[in-house]
This record gives structure tokens, sequence and C-alpha cells, in this order.
């Protein structure tokens, strides 16, 4: 290995060295600042912010070529950039928006922002892994921060509760996903996801084992992602956790598992896709029940957004398992669009706060449209786009998987998606009727800063003018999927 | 002139319209003066805009006033906007009833007045979109869009069990027409195109048009409404406020038969005439069916939304006979009944105005109190029986001519239909125009006011002008129809041979 190859190896990794020193220069910075704890903690919000956008400038200012480095542990390529890139503006986004909370349900410790860098730099390792190893640490990285975020509030039951069962099922899909790299070494000698590509392109194989390790990395991956049927934590996660912690799960691991996932499958399986496509199509039909059935009765948003969550990803899911270059640029148009949606959904359950308590039963929103004209109507068309009525994105998204499954000439698989889909546009429906329909005698009157009222605002506008830009979404994602799928 | 943007116009002036309100602020009286004055105007321009259009349109068949703007070109949709003979009048009908609408509710509605003329504004630019659209996907997005104004419209302004019917009707629609989603895209990736002309003149193969068919069946079956799948109409109509139930029933309806004359009968010739028998089953099922249901109605709103359901199944018998006069009668019966129970609905709008009831059991003897709306009430009532001279009787003639042809049972059922249709609507009229005041309130009704003496008597001009020279409306689609029969025939026979 020459030194020239060394030389860019670092520059290509050069996003998460940066990252990982300004983490390194947060800690002691963190211990020894003194002052007002309100301070501190915007002080502290502001170093992260920086840290992310410096590392997003790195990430975008580099070379878009596909690249691979130090031994094909890492690479890059169009995918990574993109993926990379949606998940450091998601963190900034989310950081953004949960200081109101972070103020009044007082998480002023400065170990709050060095968990989520931590976190954001483990899914920047993954989503550039190629290499089962690569994966694994930035993996366990991501999700060790995550189980601490989880428990913060160290005063709350709920909040522990939801840690320690993340932890103990974490724990178990981490074993999972351990046992199928090391069967799938068995096998193939190796653990590069493009040695397992070209070792599985020369022979026909069809063992039992591969096929075992296949379902267990699958299983472990999907734990991550929280697809049906190993979507049992997510609720109980989303609802014990702070209200800005649950933001920052249902929104920045999934981009990231969802980018290993397509590149495990795409490249390194892309050969055997027999052997998934019915394991992931029979998760994503399961996925979408659960997320339309498991909500219709929560009366707390963020259960309900967790089974959302759910459904989404089980409509990103039957576009993989699709396994065509359609079907992946459906799943990412797909993600982006749910992306904007769910920054403007929890930017919304951020700032419903009345009296220094935050809301997050879904009956005290009502009425909320004549108090809140803005909010609501904003909310409104965030959730009628979940919902996927047109002209809204959520349609477009929806209408690009159907597409891509009736393609292949699943018809009832995407008959079985559309009833899905009907199903959970009632509890969306719901939200909506309960903000203009139902009357309140005690409305809540939401206040909150400029800033997060444009963040909410630009969501919403991008969702309802959708169309306007819809090829230009279209022609990025065709880009992107292109990277993966030749 | 037919290449100017007119359709364009008249889709984006109401949502302009509805923004202006939108910005509308300061004292509560002025913002609810204005807010109507900017709805009302607005609507007029887009209804004269629909006159000057239908002026300029000419009698030969074909498409007009085309526009072409790409939306997602790289799957072949575009913004495609285009009108026939068929879509013309039913753009007018909709730019007619919607100032009808607002003055209607001028005083009806008290509360939220910005939000609603918003909402009827936005409806009005989604149905003109909806008969206009070109694009098999364009179309399906206007014709989901309509559901969310239509929701809040029944769950804001609503009766009492508001939320009930709005959730009930949203979500009839929405599982209807899920599957035509499906369908639209099967039908596109199948003929590569989702240019309705394109398709018009494309051939499925046999076997897609009988999977394709039940699809669209559903989504417009549940629109129009046909038994068995019209019991969110009912609801939605008594709890609708007024000018929503003129709407509904104006329109909205309308948008499932349209459905079938543009797509399901010749996209899908051969499945249509497959199926055509279970079609009259249900149509002729809906005609008696719905005719005895409201003979037994307490509600007057409930009698009139089983009316519609009848009304609508003739509708459908008459499309799918498949012949000249068959539909030309259901095209006719259409604007005749988006006339007709629109005013209808008003005529009970003005009733529950004063006295906030629409039991038939608390009139009686309304004639004394308000010669003025008893006159317009019979007008509108005869119409809709079916009397000469009113335009629900060619309509209905035609339809039964049609029918008659195709089998004699089949006209003697649907006969039956109209002999009932007599029977509940002058039983109707017998019980809440005529008869002793047994309720001491009717005495204090109060005849119409001029605006409801505009809004009734610009109805019952229509009413008269399709009743007595129904040339005016029926040359405009008279080709269109031919021609659409035409291509029918040459493929089922293609096909038969």
């Amino acid at each position: 290995m020459n030194l020239i190859l060394e030389n860019n190896g670092f520059l290509i990794a050069l996003p998460e060295i940066f990252l990982s020193l300004w983490i390194l220069l947060f800690i002691p910075l963190g211990v020894y600042t003194g002052g007002e704890k309100q301070a501190r903690q915007s002080y502290f919000s502001l170093y992260s912010i920086f840290g992310l956008i410096g590392a997003f400038i790195l990430l975008i200012s580099g070379d878009y070529r596909a690249a691979r480095a130090f031994n094909d542990l890492i690479v890059v390529d169009r995918l990574v950039i993109y993926m990379k890139s949606l998940v450091l503006l998601c963190g900034i986004l989310i950081l953004i928006i949960s200081e109101k909370y972070r103020s009044i349900e007082k998480l002023y410790f400065f170990e709050y922002p060095v968990l989520i860098l931590f976190s954001i730099l483990g899914m920047l390792i993954m989503i550039s892994a190629n290499n089962f190893i690569t994966l694994y640490m930035g993996l366990e990285l991501q999700s060790l921060s995550l189980y601490v975020l989880a428990a913060l509030k160290k005063d709350s039951q709920k909040s522990s509760e939801a840690g320690l069962k993340y932890f103990i099922l974490g724990a178990l899909a981490s074993c999972f996903l351990l046992f199928g790299i090391s069967l799938l070494f068995g096998i193939a000698g190796t653990i590069s996801f493009t040695e397992i590509s070209i070792y599985l392109s020369k022979q026909s194989f069809d063992s039992p084992l591969l096929v075992l390790s296949v379902v267990m990395i699958l299983a472990a991956i999907a734990f991550k992602i929280s697809i049906a049927p190993f979507h049992m934590w997510t609720p109980d996660v989303y609802e014990g956790a702070p209200t800005s912690i649950t933001a920052f799960f249902a929104i920045v691991p999934k981009i990231a598992a969802f980018a290993i996932l397509i590149r495990i499958l795409f490249i390194s399986f892309i050969e055997i896709s027999y052997i998934w496509q019915q394991i992931l199509l029979l998760m994503a039909i399961l996925s979408i029940f659960v997320g339309s059935f498991g909500a219709l009765l929560q009366d707390n948003i963020k259960r309900l957004m967790a089974y959302s969550t759910i459904g989404n990803i089980g409509f990103i899911l039957l576009a993989l398992s699709m396994a065509t270059p359609v079907g992946l640029e459906s799943s990412l148009i797909y993600i982006t669009i749910y992306i904007i949606t769910s920054l403007g959904v929890f930017t919304f359950i951020l700032s419903m706060e009345k009296e220094h308590v935050f809301l997050d039963k879904i009956s005290s929103f009502s009425g909320m449209a004549k108090s809140n004209p803005f909010y609501s109507f904003c909310f409104a068309i965030l959730l009628l786009s979940l919902a996927g009525l047109p002209p809204l994105a959520g349609f477009f998204a929806k209408f690009y998987v159907l597409r891509s499954v009736v393609l292949e000439g699943m018809i009832w698989v995407a008959v079985i998606g559309v009833i899905g889909s009907v199903i959970s546009s009632y509890y969306y429906l719901k939200i909506v009727k309960i903000m203009y329909l139902d009357e309140s005698e005690d409305s809540l009157k939401i206040e909150s800063k400029n800033y997060i009222k444009f963040i909410l605002g630009f969501s919403s506008i991008a969702i309802l003018f959708f169309v306007f830009y819809a090829e230009t979404i279209i022609i990025l994602c065709s880009y992107i999927s292109k990277a993966v799928v030749l | 002139m037919t290449n100017w943007p007119i359709l364009s116009l008249m889709i984006f002036i109401p949502l302009f319209g509805a923004f202006i309100i939108g910005l509308i602020d300061g004292e509560d009286k002025a913002i609810i003066k204005n807010s109507k004055m900017v709805a009302i105007w607005t609507s007029l321009v887009v209804f004269i805009l629909s006159l000057f259009m239908w002026l300029v349109f000419p009698n030969s068949s074909g498409f007009y006033f085309i526009e072409e703007v790409p939306i997602l070109s790289s799957l072949g949709i575009f913004y495609r906007l285009g009108i026939d003979g068929i879509s013309m009048l039913f753009i007018v009908l909709s730019a007619f009833l919607t100032p009808i609408c607002i003055l209607a509710s001028w005083k009806s509605v008290k509360e939220r007045i910005k939000e609603y003329m918003i909402l009827f504004l936005i409806l009005e630019s989604l149905m003109i979109g909806t008969f206009s659209a070109l694009d098999l996907l364009l179309f399906y997005i206007f014709f989901e869009a309509l559901l969310i104004p239509m929701f809040l419209i029944i769950g804001i302004w609503g009766g009492p069990r508001r939320i009930y019917a709005a959730f009930k009707f949203f979500f009839y629609t929405l599982a209807g027409s899920v599957l035509f989603l499906i369908a639209i895209i099967l039908m596109g990736y199948n003929s590569g195109t989702f240019d309705v002309r394109e398709l018009l003149i494309y051939e499925f193969p046999y076997y897609l048009q009988l999977i394709l068919w039940p699809a669209l069946f559903i989504s417009f079956a549940v629109k129009t409404p046909m038994w068995p799948f019209h019991t969110w109409l009912p609801d939605a109509h008594v709890e609708a406020p007024t000018a929503g139930s003129v709407i509904l029933a104006g329109v909205l309806l309308k948008v499932g038969g349209y459905g079938f004359i543009r797509f399901s009968i010749p996209m899908l010739p051969n499945a249509s005439d497959y199926y055509s028998g279970f079609v009259f089953i249900l149509g002729v099922i809906a005609v008696i069916y719905a005719s005895l249901v409201a003979l037994m109605q307490k509600d007057m709103k409930k009698l009139i939304a089983y009316s519609s359901v009848a009304h609508m199944g003739y509708v459908i018998i008459g499309l799918f006979t498949f012949k000249q006069e068959g539909i030309d009668g259901a095209i006719i019966q259409m604007l005749s009944h988006g006339v007709v129970s629109a005013a209808l609905f008003l005529c009970i709008g003005v009733l529950y105005d004063r006295q906030h009831s629409r039991l038939i059991v608390d009139y009686g003897g309304v004639v004394d109190k308000m010669p003025k709306f008893a006159l317009f009430f019979m007008v509108f009532l005869l119409a809709s029986v079916g009397l000469p001279g009113t335009s629900g009787f060619v309509g209905e003639v035609l339809i039964l001519i049609a029918a008659y042809q195709v089998s004699g049972y089949l006209a003697f059922f649907a006969g039956l239909g109209m002999i009932l249709g007599a029977a509940y609507m002058l039983w109707l009229y017998k019980r809440v125009i005529f008869g002793v005041v047994t309720n001491s309130e009717v005495l204090k009704l109060k005849d119409l006011e001029y605006r409801e003496i505009f809004i009734f008597l610009s109805l019952a001009i229509v009413v008269f002008w399709i009743g007595i020279y129904p040339e005016c409306f029926l040359s405009e689609f008279r080709e269109d129809a031919a021609n659409m029969i035409d291509n029918f025939n040459n493929k089922v026979l293609l096909i038969n041979n």
C-alpha cells in the first residue's frame, strides 16, 4: 500500500476524522466550562451544530467519485455522500428544534450533545462501511450512544425502562448480526462487501447456512430500523425517551440503517436476491399492517408516530424488496420525502407546550385550529401527506413505490399496500379532525421562536408544493441509485 | 380561440381568490364581509369565463383548449388539460353552482366564514380540474384532492353527527378509489402513456380489461353512488350544510358518471360490454330500492338523497346501453339532476334556516305562509319527477328509449322507478306544503327574500331551458358521444368476430 493511497484514504474519511476530533475537544470543554446552566446549554448546542456543519462542508466539498480506502474497509460514492448529508442536516435541525424542550425539561448536561455527536459519528462510519467489521463498529458506536440517550431522563421511570429495553433488545440484535457475519465468513471466507459479491457471483450457492446468515443479518438490521416483526421496542422507546431524543430516533438512525441495508442488499447480496426478496416482502407487508393497525387507538402522539414510522418503513422496504433499480430509486424518493415530513411533524410535537408541560396526548390538540391557525395548518398538511392524499408529497412517494411494485407484476402486493395505506389514513385524519372539528374551552396557545416556525413552515410548504419540483428530486434519486446499481 | 389557457385560468383564479381571502385580516365584521365579497366575485368571474368558453366552443367532436406542461416528464406525466363537449358542460355546471352555493350560505353560515369561503373556492378549482384533466394521474390527483375540502365542509359546518358523516364519506370514497390508482399505474405502463387522448384509442388486452374494469367500477360506483355502495350518501347529505349538499349532489356525484363516460366505457369497451348485464341489475336495484326507501323517509334531506341514488341509477343504465340515446340521455340527466337536486337541497335549506328542522312532520300548510316558496318547490319537484317540459323529462325519456332497445324488461323496471319517484315526491309535497297547519311554528314562517328568489329563479330558468330546448346542450356533446359509440362498436365487434 503506497503513501498516495493512504493519503487518499484519510481524505475520504475527512468528515469522520474531523468530527471525532471535534468531539474529543468537546469533552474537556464541557467539563471545564462554567457559567449558568441555560447559557451553557445553548453554548454547547452551538458548538455541536458547528461541528456538524464543519463535517457537512468537508463532506460536500470532497470528491464525488466512487473510491475505497483502508484496505477496502470504507467506501465513498454518491449514495454514501447523499445519505451522510441527510444524516448531518437532520442532526443539525433536530438539535435546533430540541433547544426549547431541553431547557424546559432541564436536560442541560453537556453529555447530551456529545452523545448525539457520537451517534452521528457512528452513523457516518456505518454508512461508508464496505466491510462487516466497519459496519459493526459504526453500528455499535451509534447504538451505545442511543441507549444512553433513551434513558437520559434519570428521574423518569419510563425513560429508564425505555433505555433498558432498547439496550437488551439492541444487544440481542447485535448478537444476531455477529452470528450472521461469522456464518458468512465461514461460507465465503471474507467479510468485505465487494468480495462477498464477487464470491457469490462466481458460483451458484444454495446452502441453508447462507440463508441462515442472510436471515440473521437482515433481522439485526430490521431491528435497528424497527421493521415488523422486530418492532416491539419502538412504541415503548419512542414514548419513554425524551421527546427530542424520540425525534432523533425517528429520523437519523433510520437513514443510516437504510443506507447500509441498501449497500448490503444491492452490492453484496444482489446475486442471491431470490433469498432475501421474499423475506423483505413479507416484512414489508407485516410492517405496513402493524403500522396501520397499531396506531388506530393510540392517544399518545409519540406512540402514534412510532407506529406511523413502522408503516412508512414498510413502504420503503416494499420498494427495496423488488430488487430492481426502479425499486431502489423509489425507496430513495420515499426516504427523502419521509424525512422532510417527519422533521416537520417533530418540530410541531416539540413546540406543543403549555405552562412548561409538554403535551403528548392527541386529545389535548382539540380546537387548535382556531387558536393556532398556522401550526394546525402546517401539521394538517404533514398528516395528510403521510396519509398519502394527492397532491401532497406523500402521495407521490407512495405512487412511486406502487409503480415499482406494479412494474414487477406484483399487483396483489400493491393492492395490499394501498389497503394498509387507507387504514393508516384513518388515524392521521383523526388528528386533523381533533384539531379542526373538535371544540375546546381552553385551547392551548403556542409560542415559539421564529426559526422554529420557519422550519415547520418550510417543511410543510415543501410537502404542499412537491409537484413543482418533483422532477428534480426524482432525477437526483435516480442519479444516486445508479451509484449502487449499474 | 380554442388554444387559450382558459382552463388553467378557471382552475387558478379560485385558488388565487382563496389565497386573497386567507390574507384578509382586521375586525371580525370586516373579515366576514370582505371574504364573502371576494368569494362571490371570484366565483362569478369563473362563471363568466365558463360561459365564454361555452360560447366559443366548437360543435365538432374532439378535445379543445389543450394545455400541456410536464410535471414528471421522466414518467410521461403531464399537467395536461383539455375538454370536449361532455366535460365542457360539467365545467359550466360547476362554475354555475359555486356562486349559488356561496349566495345560499350568505346568512345561514355564521361561524368561521373565512375558512368556509376558502374551502368553497378550493373545491371549485378542484372540480374544474377534475373535469378538464386529460392525464390519468392528474385526474386522479384532482379526484382525490376533492375529498379534503369536502371532508372539512361536512365536518366543520355540518349537523350534530357531522364527524361520523365526514369520516364515512371520506373513507368510502378513499377506499373506493385506491384501487383506481393501481389501475392507473397498470394502464399507464401497459400502454406506455398517461395521455387520455391516446388511451381512448389504445386497445388493452382483453384479460387486462377484465381486471382493470372492476377497479375503475368500484371507484366510480362509490362516487356515483350506486347500490350497494351508496350508504355514505344519506349520512353525508343529512349532516352537510346546505351548500355542501348542493355541491355534493350537484357536482361531486357527477364525477362518478363522468368517470364511466371518460374512462370505463371508451377505454375498456370489451369489459364494459362483458359486465353490462351486472351493471343493469345494480342500476335497476338502485332505482327501485332507493325509491322505496325514499318513500319511507321522515327527514326531507334523506329523501332527496335517496332520490339522488335512484336518479343516478338511471344515468348508469343509460350509459351502459351503449346507444346514442342512452348516452345523450345520461349526460342530460346528470346535468338536470345537478341543477334539480341542487335546487331541492336549497329549498330544504330555506325551510331549515327558518325553522331548524328537516323533519316532514314539523311542517304542513307551508303554502299559506310561503306561497312563492311553494311555487318554486313545486317546479323543482316536478322536474325531479320528470314532468314533460322540465329538464328531468328529457333525460329519462332518452334513457328509457335506449333501455327498451336493450331489453323490454330493463325498460319496464326502470320505468317502474319513475312511477315510484312521482309517488314519493308528490307525497312529500302534499305533507310539507299542503294540509292543515299542525305546528304553530309554521305560522311564523316568512316567505322568500330577494336573494333567495334570485337563486331559485336562475335555477328554474335552467330547468325549463333544458326541458324545452335541450338541443342547446345536446348539440355540444352529440358528436363526441357518437364518436365514442362508433369507437366502442368497432372495438367490441373486433373481439366478438
